[in-house]
């Protein structure tokens, strides 16, 4: 997995490649949280490059999304391949999401 | 002090008398006079060894010293034995030096300073009259604080040496026990555990590095640190033992600083390992903890019905995943069965998922429908959720009356329903919500109509992300591609294929998730318990009269004769069974026997009240009574209320 992690304002850009397996997911956790401690008021993940996700790798997308909703926070998502696309489709997190085909039209939404 | 390469080496024993003897008869003084002021029992062995190293000095031959060799081996040999009896004098000196600091004792402390004094100027006097050789040895310090403490072995064959490093150690706070030959010490090492070996390199019999190459050798003793302990000129072994496995080295005499930082550097590092090993221990525990409880709650068989088969089977991963499987009876006519995985890894994920199994057998053998069952379940894993766990839940009913399977499914992946013929499709769901992750979610519910013979396969995720050594994924494109193939099979052989067919693809790769599938396939329908119905006594004449009323209600309803007659003969024979145990104690008093006729086959029920449970009825079940399952197609046991029921289904034609 790769990872990275830019501030733009009040938004937290997520850029995760290759598999986020079960054995990088606490890692995965760990720097969304970080990003939220420091005052990420909404996030935005890249998963153009992102070939495979673990139950882990929802679950901490899951608890961004949870510490973010009471103050009207989401986790945006945008680039997702097939079986990634699958993985979220299947789970039915494409309803607790807010899913965008590009990082245009997802930073269109954020306004 | 170097000699011209060319030049041949003299014997000096000339010079060591010159060089050595009066350094030596300093020593002597001196000892004598500790002696004199401490008094103790050390400072006489002390002065013996000075007197030793002054005979050895005045006329090495005189005092046993052999002669014969090659002059290095000579010289070597000298200096080592000059050395020995310095390990006694030092060593002692140093403790009586550290008792009379403790203790105040200034006149003795400043005695055994002159010793140790002297003992430095004959090691350099031996340098200085024999060809030099080895590398100077440590400077002393002031001593560290105390290490880490263990249980020591010293082997050595003399006994000065063995009586220093015994009073050194011990007072370091070692248990120390001591040999003094090597096959003493191999004895030693295989009978009781140690934490350290001090193992002399030279000693009668078997040599210390006979010694250690025989605990390295060993798988148990393998980890048992050894240090080999050698004179100063020994370089060449020194360097083959390290080899070997020995942890490291000292030479003689004993520097006290270096012995205790060697000891303890031993101690520490064997301290830590095990501590690693320990932890490892944990770990493994705290897996197979989980494994153990994930497997605890599969059901060990599915429950046996006239209409329906089924089996489940899990491989789970080393690193235990949440898979679980379940199946059961709600009612008569209904099988609920459910395949779920929980987020995570390891016992978090065990005990959640052992959580989640309990839920849904309360909630389902309620009869709740599967999607206000998994509404129900997904509210009581909501609440109180701050880890964020998650599971993803098929769950569906066979109604073998109905011929239909009812789903909801909560993020689970799409099971395969297989045809008898053949075909294949997805059990599609509308993609509702995994378990846990919001409260309040609503779950949809679809209905297949199945016909004999149709199976539904239920899998996880560990079968289609299985991967073949290119990382390429089995996928479940390439699962319905195969799964045609098994429409004939039974449940446990279809998932057999099924598993095979994973293995083949990871051509030993080892999976990382749990690997778990469920098969459910529907007999065919079976009518409902309408139309005949008698009770009778225990009894062989009331047997007679029910097979005469069975009979003419068969006729009536014009059922081929063929199979009306084979079976009212499978119905007499069980009931006679019951009949026949009627008398002894927990016998069967009344029997009652239904029969539901259908366009399928017909079903009959025969309910006694006997003990639980009844032998052969459950034989019958269980197609152990051969001659009832010639006469029907398919038969089932079940305790009801109470009571023995026993279902005989016989097709139509």
């Amino acid at each position: 997995m790769e990872l990275q992690i830019d501030r733009q304002g009040r938004i937290a850009v997520v850029t995760v490649a290759g598999r986020l397996s079960s054995a990088v997911a606490d890692a995965f956790d760990e720097s969304l949280q970080r990003a939220l401690d420091d005052g990420a008021a909404e996030v935005l993940v890249d998963m153009s490059h992102l070939t495979f996700i673990a139950s882990t790798g929802l679950r901490a997308l899951i608890l961004a999304a949870k510490r973010l909703n009471p103050e009207g926070g989401r986790v945006h998502l945008f680039g997702m391949d097939e079986p990634v696309r699958d993985v979220f489709q299947v789970s039915g997190l494409m309803r607790v999401f807010p899913v965008y085909a590009t990082r245009a039209e997802a930073e269109a939404a954020l306004g | 002090m170097t000699r011209p390469a060319d030049a041949p080496l003299a014997l000096p024993f000339a010079r060591v008398g010159e060089i050595v003897g009066p350094a030596a008869a300093r020593l002597v003084t001196l000892t004598d006079d500790l002696a004199a002021a401490g008094g103790v029992a050390e400072t006489e062995c002390m002065a013996v060894a000075a007197r030793q190293l002054q005979a050895m000095a005045a006329d090495p031959a005189a005092a046993g010293f052999d002669a014969e060799g090659s002059p290095e081996s000579v010289c070597s040999r000298l200096r080592h034995d000059l050395r020995s009896p310095l390990v006694a004098v030092k060593g002692f000196g140093e403790l009586v030096l550290e008792i009379a600091e403790e203790e105040g004792d200034g006149a003795t402390g400043a005695a055994a300073h002159h010793v140790l004094d002297a003992v430095s100027e004959v090691l350099v006097a031996i340098e200085r009259a024999l060809p030099p050789q080895a590398p100077a040895a440590a400077r002393e310090g002031e001593a560290p604080p105390a290490g880490p403490v263990g249980r020591i072995l010293v082997a050595d064959d003399s006994a000065q040496n063995r009586d220093v490093l015994v009073q050194y150690l011990t007072r370091e706070g070692h248990q120390v026990t001591a040999v003094a030959d090597g096959l003493a010490a191999y004895d030693a090492v295989t009978a009781q555990p140690f934490d350290l070996v001090l193992l002399d390199m030279i000693m009668p019999g078997m040599n210390g590095d006979e010694v250690l190459k025989a605990i390295k050798s060993s798988p148990d003793l393998r980890a048992l640190p050894v240090i080999m302990v050698s004179a100063l000129d020994e370089s060449d072994n020194i360097a083959r033992c390290i080899e070997i496995g020995a942890e490291d080295y000292l030479s003689k005499p004993f520097n006290r600083v270096l012995l205790r930082a060697r000891i303890g550097a031993c101690l520490e590092k064997k301290r830590l390992r095990q501590v690693e090993l320990d932890y490892l221990a944990a770990v493994e525990k705290e897996l197979n903890v989980a494994r153990d409880v994930q497997m605890s709650i599969l059901p060990r068989q599915f429950p046996p019905h006239v209409a329906a088969a089924g089996a489940g089977v899990m491989v789970p991963a080393r690193e235990v995943g949440g898979d679980f499987y379940d199946f059961f009876r709600l009612d008569d006519d209904r099988i609920g069965i459910a395949v779920g995985d929980v987020s995570g890894k390891g016992v978090p994920a065990a005990v959640y998922m052992a959580m989640v199994r309990t839920l849904l057998r309360a909630t389902a053998l309620f009869g709740l429908s599967p999607s206000r069952c998994l509404e129900r379940l997904n509210e009581q894993l909501s609440a109180d959720n701050e880890r964020g766990m998650f599971v993803s839940l098929f769950y569906g009913i066979l109604d073998v009356v109905a011929g239909t399977f009812t789903y909801a499914n909560a993020g689970h992946l799409w099971p395969l329903l297989i045809r008898a013929d053949g075909a294949t499709d997805w059990v599609r769901g509308a993609d509702d919500l995994l378990l846990g992750v919001i409260w309040g979610g609503t779950y949809s519910e679809a209905e297949l109509a199945l016909a004999s013979g149709d199976t539904v396969l239920v899998y996880t995720d560990g079968v289609v992300e299985a991967a073949a050594p290119s990382g390429e994924e089995f996928g479940r494109h390439r699962l319905a591609g195969l799964a045609g193939a098994w429409a004939g099979a039974e449940p446990a052989a279809l998932l057999e294929s099924m598993l095979a067919a994973v293995r083949g693809f990871e051509q030993g790769q080892p999976h990382s998730d749990d690997l778990t599938g469920v098969a459910i396939r529907f007999l065919g329908r079976v009518p409902g318990r309408s139309g005949f119905e008698m009770e009778i006594a225990a009894d062989l004449v009331e047997v007679a009269r029910l097979v005469a009323a069975l009979d003419a209600y068969l006729h009536r309803h014009e059922v081929p004769v063929a199979a009306g007659y084979a079976l009212t003969m499978a119905v007499e024979d069980c009931v006679a069974a019951i009949v026949r145990r009627a008398g002894g104690r927990g016998g069967a008093r009344t029997i009652a026997v239904h029969l539901g006729l259908g366009a399928e086959g017909m079903l009959a029920e025969i309910v006694d009240d006997g003990a639980s449970p009844e032998p052969e009825a459950k034989d019958a079940a269980d197609g152990r009574l051969q001659f009832v399952m010639t006469l029907v197609a398919r038969a089932d046991y079940d305790r009801v209320e109470g009571r023995n029921r026993l279902r005989l289904f016989k097709p139509l034609g």
